[in-house]
């Protein structure tokens, strides 16, 4: 009866002091994704590439013998439904972490919630700069902010293209608000101000009111704050007006797709990065992405070329990991914290660059650009950052 | 530059205008808001780029598409609408509810989760017209879909005043007991109206697929512009229709502008409710008077 007793004691506190989510065979994780709805082209992308590199892990042991179970709540980019099913996961799943949320609108809306609450946050499909600035303890950002974008997307501009007329196009929400903003700040430190702003309604399908607007301003360079589709749309309406300036635009459209669809207007644009090109001159780019590809079609065998929102998935997964290798054995949200803390211009697979630090929650601060060239993305610059 | 402005907006107009259409083709017999309206279209314009991924021209593609989205409306209207038409009018709005979710998992399941691109039907530099007012550029697309809304309204205008079909599609619209009890059939007749306005949704679609590119959502805002445009021309009028997407793609055009370009969509929501507040039957819409 003793023994018993003791024995039922032992459990009690073995589950009173155990980390949420964490098991002696498993990690329980969750995500929140659009898998159904009109966004589902983007979440199903970004799952399909966590669950690659997640089932690569535990085909491999896991992370000291423990599995990793991944939980996907579709919220389908809607942030009033992302809260209910965040919440879901915390309380009642009792995941140990929320890994690669999907849509800067979601990620704000459970942003604080999970930090009051001290479940780890780590990568978020959204390039807001409220979600690490100012830092917060228990979110993790890792794609390039639109404010730093903006600011090197401007610097770019200036001191590499020598151009001075530059005129923003930018979507009339939050990523384009935030773009335009960064631009107009950087712009202010070389004495300039954009030469046109033209805020837009991404889902319109013709800007040919609007390219009347630029044609007559004549700008020697144009920033397009867009996502692929209109993005594309613009860059074929500027160019069918005689619109023949350089044009730059964001991280987002880094997708072939927008080659598939642009075809020739695409070509010349420059476009951010973040992802290592494997391009002919960068032999150690090739060699990572072959071994990424390798790992995702091991889960997806008949995809040749995985989107770029299965990359940001996969980088997501691979950073997590790297984070609760360094945690060790005994894993604890704070141990997390403390792990990715201490990654200092870390380089995985596809990760590269990344760095946290106590009171440092950017964990992107240097881009590259890239320009379309005869059908492909050439990479046209070193990683740049605000400092050098 | 406000000569360039509503000559751009007539163009952008022609889409609202058509979409418009095909709306009130089913709403004005059928009494049916179809919610699915543009997720079918969307379906159709998949089924469109199967068959040039297939390697036949878009043209074709179109072609075959148009008696293929007809049939579509058919099957949808005989056998998940008519069944329960006895019901209600609500039941009914949630089965097309239910087709438009249904059709947007089903075409990620079967195409994937890529934009698909679609080729124009006529290839070719833009026309540009350079003057004093400005610069206007003509894509060939944009003439051609002018063209077509030319050429359907005046057919619609012919099937109406000059022919049986007319005469039903009147008569079944203004009372459908009455028009039975003279033998017209009124299934017959929203079977022919659900044909022509899907068939009209998968042409817009097509047709702006190079623009809009193919996704789930590539009808959403044509869908929403199609709905204002009705409402302002007259929910139960064809004329209304195209007279309220090209007057809706001008004052869009202007609004933009003139006033600011963020508030064009904000725009379209109030002028619906405004119109609905002024005058609810539209612009070119007549108000029914009914006996106590």
């Amino acid at each position: 009866m003793k023994k018993i007793f003791v024995i039922a004691i032992l459990i009690v506190a073995l589950f009173a002091f155990s980390e949420n989510g964490v098991y002696p065979d498993k990690i329980v994780v969750g995500s929140f994704q659009a898998l159904s709805g009109p966004y589902a082209v983007i979440g199903q992308e970004m799952t399909k590439g966590m669950k690659a590199y997640f089932n690569w892990i535990n085909n491999n042991g896991g992370i000291y013998k423990r599995q990793i179970e991944l939980v996907v709540a579709d919220d389908q980019l809607n942030p009033s439904k992302t809260v209910i099913e965040v919440k879901r996961l915390v309380e009642e799943d009792q995941v140990f972490a929320i890994v690669g949320g999907l849509g800067t609108y979601g990620c704000l809306a459970v942003m604080d919630y999970l930090n009051d609450n001290g479940v780890p946050f780590v990568y978020q499909g959204s390039g807001s700069s409220l979600l690490a600035i100012p830092p917060k303890k228990y979110v993790f950002p890792v794609q390039p902010d639109y404010t730093l974008e903006g600011q090197l997307i401007t610097k770019f501009s200036v001191e590499t293209l020598g151009k001075s007329k530059i005129a923003v196009l930018y979507m009339s929400n939050d990523v384009g608000k935030e773009g335009l903003q960064a631009v107009k700040t950087k712009l202010a430190d070389y004495g300039m101000k954009p030469a046109l702003e033209i805020p837009y309604n991404p889902a319109e399908t013709d800007y040919s009111s609007l390219a009347v607007r630029v044609l007559g301003v004549n700008p020697d360079l144009t920033v397009i704050y867009g996502f692929v589709t209109d993005t594309v749309r613009w860059i074929k309406t500027l160019r069918d007006y005689g619109v023949e300036c350089d044009i730059v635009t964001i991280y987002p459209n880094a997708d072939p797709v927008i080659i598939t669809l642009a075809g020739d207007y695409a070509e010349g644009i420059y476009i951010t990065g973040w992802v290592p090109l494997p391009t002919e001159d960068r032999p150690d780019f090739v060699r990572d992405y072959q071994r990424f590809l390798g790992i995702y079609q091991e889960s997806y065998p008949d995809e040749q070329v995985p989107s770029s929102y299965a990359v940001a998935g996969f980088i997501a997964a691979e950073v997590f990991v790297e984070g609760l290798v360094r945690a060790g054995p005994n894993l604890t949200r704070e141990a997390l914290v403390k792990s990715l803390e201490s990654f200092d211009h870390w380089n995985g697979i596809l990760s590269k660059d990344i760095s946290w630090g106590p009171n440092q929650r950017r964990g992107k601060s240097s881009m590259y650009f890239l320009q379309v060239q005869n059908g492909l993305f050439v990479p046209v610059t070193n990683l740049l950052t605000l400092e050098k | 530059m406000v000569l360039n402005q509503i000559v751009l907006g007539l163009a952008t107009g022609s889409f609202y205008s058509l979409i418009a259409l095909g709306i009130v083709m089913i709403y004005k017999t059928t009494g049916v808001m179809n919610f699915a309206f543009g997720n079918m279209a969307m379906f159709m314009a998949y089924v469109a780029f199967t068959f040039t991924a297939m390697g036949l021209g878009p043209a074709v593609a179109l072609i075959i598409v148009l008696p293929l989205a007809a049939l579509f409306g058919y099957a949808v209207e005989r056998f998940t609408l008519r069944p329960i038409r006895h019901l209600s009018h609500a039941s009914m709005l949630i089965v097309t509810l239910g087709i438009l979710m249904i059709l947007e998992g089903l075409v990620t399941q079967i195409w994937g989760t890529r934009y698909k691109n679609f080729p124009e039907l006529i290839k070719g530099k833009p026309f540009v017209f350079s003057g004093k007012a400005g610069i206007v550029v003509f894509r060939r697309q944009d003439v051609l879909v002018f063209l077509i809304l030319i050429c359907i309204s005046v057919l619609i205008y012919l099937l109406i005043k000059h022919t049986k079909l007319g005469i039903a599609i009147k008569a079944v619209s203004e009372n459908e007991k009455a028009a039975q009890l003279m033998g017209i059939s009124p299934g017959k007749v929203f079977s022919w109206m659900w044909m022509f306005g899907t068939a009209l949704g998968a042409l817009v679609a097509v047709l702006s697929a190079p623009k809009t590119y193919i996704s789930p959502v590539m009808m959403v805002f044509y869908q929403i512009e199609g709905f204002t445009a009705a409402v302002l021309g007259g929910f139960e009028s064809f004329a209304g229709a195209i007279v309220g997407g090209l007057a809706l793609g001008v004052i869009e055009n202007l609004v933009g502008t003139y006033i600011s370009n963020e508030l064009k969509s904000t725009f379209s929501l109030i002028l619906i409710i405004v119109v609905l507040l002024i005058r609810p039957q539209g612009l070119l819409g007549s108000r029914k008077i009914r006996r106590v």
